[in-house]
């Protein structure tokens, strides 16, 4: 990222209600070329609206679209250069895998010989050499995908969207197709908006993630910004177990936040412009940035109690409960080790955590 | 003098028998198996008082009826029965009739001319024996389009006139339509045709179809034919029904009965093997031939009957009484080759 | 020990109670469609081997009404000349019936289901009074006649509109047309959204899409369609005859002459059987047309 990459696809202001009820308000939201882009929300929350808009299947109520700066808002579907995966791949069930995948280019009036050639190389980039007789039918759900996917990328779009396309996958083969996708994307060099639930998947797929909730943006950045530095509480909570306290700013400089809350006075350091003394929010820890113990040397400190210890595969979950102030909950996440996390219960000890690994969200 | 004592030793002698039959019913007892309109209450009722008798009636709704009806109780069920002279001839070959004694019925004599004379009525009489009585009748003619139809037509030739092409409704039955052709060739019997002879007739046919616009199965298939469509001349193979159905909707037609003569369905009376009181049978027979019970059966049912003159035939009017024909199921065949016909 | 052998003893009973619970109901599935349609049709079938002579049924076999069938000039032409007839029905029911049914499927949410069940409700009015209709729309007094008088289109009635061939054919497809949308319908119900969007999406335009999409996906409703009025054209005998005019001479009605008014039942049963054979063979058809797609 030496130099910004140029604006492939632009939403500017785009709304789309349905009736009175309106599901995406306002939205501002520019697609890099050549990223891989997630776009995270729970179900509602406008994200699969933003795609079929992109992609033509909808036209939006208010705003507008633009590829490389044109507005596109009324061009038709089918010549709109972006290709759709479906979420239930969208195959046609009376075509062979080489009719599917080679579809787009048949609607075009491509030659016959040269389809069969690009079909041929599509199959071979998803891994599916031979299969061009068989039916959809007679695939399974992880072939299907890949069909899906080579029958989007043979007429070479700009974007590629991808509506949940892994949700009907178990885990393992989920996993298996998310690092396939990646490494497919990265050799096409197509860009890539990819639809989710799944904040996990987001965050190992994505270049940048959009979080999405009730119609709206929350906040768009890098898989690490939006975990470490939230620009909210919504996104703070959406993305696992974060350690939040009610806080107030009691100074704002250069060097970072002093936060002053009921159990005491923390430190933090945060790249988030425009937050002013006597501003209140929460402050924000991860719960594995939590060190228990001692000896442990954070610039932000509390003793706490042990309440209970439990282990859940590769990390052990610690509860723990400020000692001079006991409504104060903390969850810590500790790597598990072969003989048991040694933390009675009841003991107390400091819990402490880096400046940097602290953070801070304005309500 | 001796009239008056005569009736006042009769008028006794009734009395006493009346009182020694039980309250309600009378001794005497008669049971009839007829058409409904052939039998109606007041008519029974009157024939009760007159007779001093109970009768009893019931009705059928098919030939094949009457004939399980008689047949099945080998005649003892009932005294009477109505049935036309085609169908007649078999239950005379079983022997399930009982000739009459026609001094019995002397309105027999007062019929019109055509029945007058039982011998010149085919089918009722055998072996010189009077088999049955002929009760009512209706023929199967030609309806047309006052309107339209200036001269009344006179012959069955008037479906094969090209003035109507067109503008003919046709009846769909192979049997009648043979039958009428018959006639128009000339031909005496027209119910036992030759093989040539159903072959002239077939030939004819088809150039009749060439006229038709359509054939009609029923009465009321006709009328909604005619109501939608240029029609001027009909087969009218129901002949009085039709017209009213026809008069009834507001069409201004009339009806003819073909010079040639017109095939005509002929019910009559007929006496069972098992008739029980025998005279009281033959008082109904009389009874019913009387011209004011004549001329109401005809205004009921639109039937011909045959004491006075009404709509079905004029007196001079040709009927050829309907027979079975010779073989129903070559006239069937010959009819869809007909139809079938380019 | 006793107790184990209670239970044992009860599941045993259990079972056997629905085994012979299910022998009885796989018994009774042979035995009613066995009783009611395959032994009349066996029955029909002897009867087609038997002959009549004047006017007897003479149970000898014979396949003398089968080469009757064939030798006479009048039954063949007849027989290909209704087979050519129904093929014009099924052509002309699923010509109106694709359109309606298209529309009807893209109608938006449970809507549609209330308008095809509209488009179902006149199959439960009288066949006849339906008939009885057409007659009187389509004759030359008719309603559509006197319209096109009144308004001066044309000088005097038009006479081609009834009583031939062609009328026939209107009539039975007029008739038989909710049959045709029904099944033409339901496959273009099946047909998922989101195919079509990924056709559009893949840049297909409307019209590519119904080509290859829309139509491959409901050839096989549209066969059933054109089969179930081929089938219920052919055994049609009341159409013809009130509409066809003269020339509305079917197999069907000398099918039906030969029970109602030649009482040659075994003729008629014979003709029955070449009917028969001839629906066979379009069923056949229809599903070999059908499976070709595994989908």
């Amino acid at each position: 990222m030496d130099e910004m990459p140029k604006t492939l696809v632009e939403l500017r202001d785009v709304a789309k209600r349905y009736g009175g009820t309106e599901v995406l308000h306002g939205v501002n939201l520019a697609l890099r070329d050549g990223e891989f882009m997630t776009v995270l929300g729970p179900s509602g929350s406008g994200k699969t609206t933003i795609l079929r808009i992109i992609g033509g299947l909808i036209r939006p109520s208010g705003g507008a679209v633009f590829l490389d700066g044109v507005d596109i808002s009324a061009m038709p579907i089918n010549q709109r250069p972006f290709n759709t995966v479906f979420q239930d791949y969208a195959l046609f069930p009376h075509m062979t895998v080489a009719a599917n995948v080679g579809y787009g280019l048949t609607v075009r009036g491509v030659a016959r010989a040269e389809i069969r050639k690009k079909v041929d190389e599509a199959l071979h980039l998803v891994a599916l050499d031979g299969f061009g007789t068989r039916y959809p039918a007679e695939l399974s759900g992880g072939q299907q995908q890949r069909v899906a996917l080579a029958r989007a990328i043979i007429c070479q779009p700009r974007l590629i969207l991808l509506d949940e396309p892994l949700g009907a996958l178990d885990a393992e083969l989920r996993r298996q197709m998310q690092r396939f996708l990646k490494q497919i994307q990265r050799e096409i060099r197509t860009t890539f908006l990819f639809i989710t639930h799944d904040q996990e998947e987001a965050v190992t797929i994505a270049d940048r993630i959009c979080v999405m909730n009730r119609g709206g943006i929350e906040q768009i950045g890098s898989p690490r910004e939006v975990y470490y530095r939230p620009a909210n509480e919504y996104v703070a909570r959406f993305f696992g177990d974060n350690n939040l306290i009610d806080a107030t700013v009691a100074d704002s400089g250069a060097d970072g936040l002093r936060l002053a809350s009921a159990s005491g006075e923390f430190r933090a350091r945060t790249s988030l412009a425009g937050i002013a003394r006597g501003q209140a929010g929460k402050v924000l820890v991860r719960p594995e940035a939590i060190v228990l113990g001692d000896a442990a040397g954070g610039q932000n400190r509390i003793r706490v109690r042990i309440e209970d210890a439990s282990f859940v595969g590769p990390v052990s979950q610690v509860r723990v409960r400020a000692v001079a102030k006991p409504d104060l909950a903390l969850l810590v996440k500790l790597p598990s080790r072969a003989e048991g996390i040694l933390l009675a219960p009841g003991s107390e000890m400091e819990a402490s955590w880096s400046e940097s690994e602290c953070h801070f969200v304005p309500a | 003098m001796r009239s008056i004592s005569r009736f006042l030793l009769s008028a006794a002698a009734a009395v006493a028998a009346t009182a020694f039959v039980a309250a309600p019913g009378f001794a005497k007892e008669l049971r009839i198996l007829a058409w409904e309109g052939y039998a109606d209450p007041d008519w029974v009722k009157a024939f009760e008082a007159e007779c001093k008798c109970d009768v009893s009636v019931v009705f059928i709704g098919t030939d094949d009826e009457i004939w399980a009806k008689i047949k099945g109780s080998e005649g003892k069920d009932f005294d009477l029965f109505a049935v036309n002279t085609a169908q007649l001839q078999r239950y005379i070959d079983a022997g399930l009739t009982t000739p009459y004694d026609l001094d019995k019925v002397p309105n027999q004599k007062e019929t019109l001319e055509r029945f007058r004379d039982l011998s010149k009525v085919t089918g009722v009489m055998r072996d010189g024996k009077v088999m049955a009585i002929p009760y009512a009748f209706d023929s199967i003619g030609i309806i047309y389009d006052t309107d339209k139809v200036k001269e009344a037509p006179t012959s069955w030739k008037v479906l094969w006139d090209p003035k109507y092409a067109g503008k003919v409704l046709g009846y769909d039955n192979g049997e009648h339509n043979f039958t009428i052709t018959a006639l128009t060739m000339g031909i005496a019997d027209p119910f036992n045709l030759t093989d040539d002879q159903l072959k002239e007739a077939e030939t004819k046919l088809i150039d009749m179809k060439k006229n038709v616009l359509s054939f009609y199965t029923t009465a009321d298939e006709a009328l909604q034919l005619y109501q939608h469509n240029d029609i001027d001349i009909i087969f009218a193979n129901y002949g009085q029904q039709q017209v009213k159905t026809m008069l009834d909707a507001g069409a201004h037609i009339a009806y003819v009965n073909p010079s040639e003569g017109a095939p005509a369905w002929l019910d009559t009376w007929a006496m069972t093997s098992g008739v029980q009181d025998k005279e009281l049978a033959e008082s109904w027979v009389n009874f019913v031939l009387q011209k004011q019970i004549g001329q109401q059966l005809s205004e009921r049912t639109g039937f011909g009957n045959t004491v006075v003159p009404f709509d079905s035939a004029k007196p001079g009017d040709k009927l050829v009484w309907l027979r079975d024909v010779e073989d129903p199921t070559r006239r069937a065949d010959l009819w869809n080759e007909v139809k079938a016909s380019p | 020990m006793s107790l184990r052998a209670g239970i044992d003893v009860a599941e045993l009973d259990e079972g056997r109670r629905a085994r012979s619970y299910r022998i009885a109901t796989t018994a009774l599935a042979y035995l009613i469609p066995g009783v009611f349609i395959l032994l009349p049709l066996i029955l029909f079938l002897v009867q087609s081997f038997y002959y009549v002579d004047h006017g007897k049924e003479v149970h000898e076999l014979t396949l003398r009404n089968y080469v009757r069938f064939f030798n006479d000039a009048a039954f063949v032409p007849v027989f290909l000349r209704t087979c050519i007839l129904c093929l014009a029905v099924a052509v002309i029911a699923v010509a109106f019936a694709y359109p309606v049914a298209y529309l009807l499927a893209s109608i938006e949410g449970r809507r549609k289901y209330v308008f095809a069940l509209a488009f179902v409700i006149p199959l439960m009015m009288s066949y006849i009074i339906k008939i009885y209709a057409i007659r009187a729309i389509l004759g030359s007094n008719g309603f559509l006649n006197r319209i096109l008088l009144a308004l001066g289109i044309i000088d005097a009635p038009l006479t081609f509109l009834i009583f031939n061939l062609q009328a026939v054919a209107l009539t039975l497809a007029i008739l038989l047309l909710p049959f045709a949308i029904l099944p033409i319908f339901i496959a273009l119900e099946r047909i998922p959204r989101n195919v079509l969007d990924a056709s559009a999406d893949l840049g297909a335009s409307a019209w590519q899409t119904f080509r290859r999409v829309i139509w491959p996906l409901s050839l096989q409703g549209t066969v059933v369609a054109a089969t179930f009025t081929f089938v219920l054209a052919l055994g049609d005998f009341v159409t013809p005859q009130m509409v066809g005019g003269t020339s509305g001479m079917t197999f069907g009605r000398i099918i039906y002459s030969q029970f109602g008014f030649a009482f040659n039942w075994p003729f008629g049963a014979a003709l029955s059987v070449v009917l028969l054979a001839l629906v066979l063979v379009a069923l056949a058809i229809t599903g070999l047309v059908t499976r070709r797609h595994p989908s």
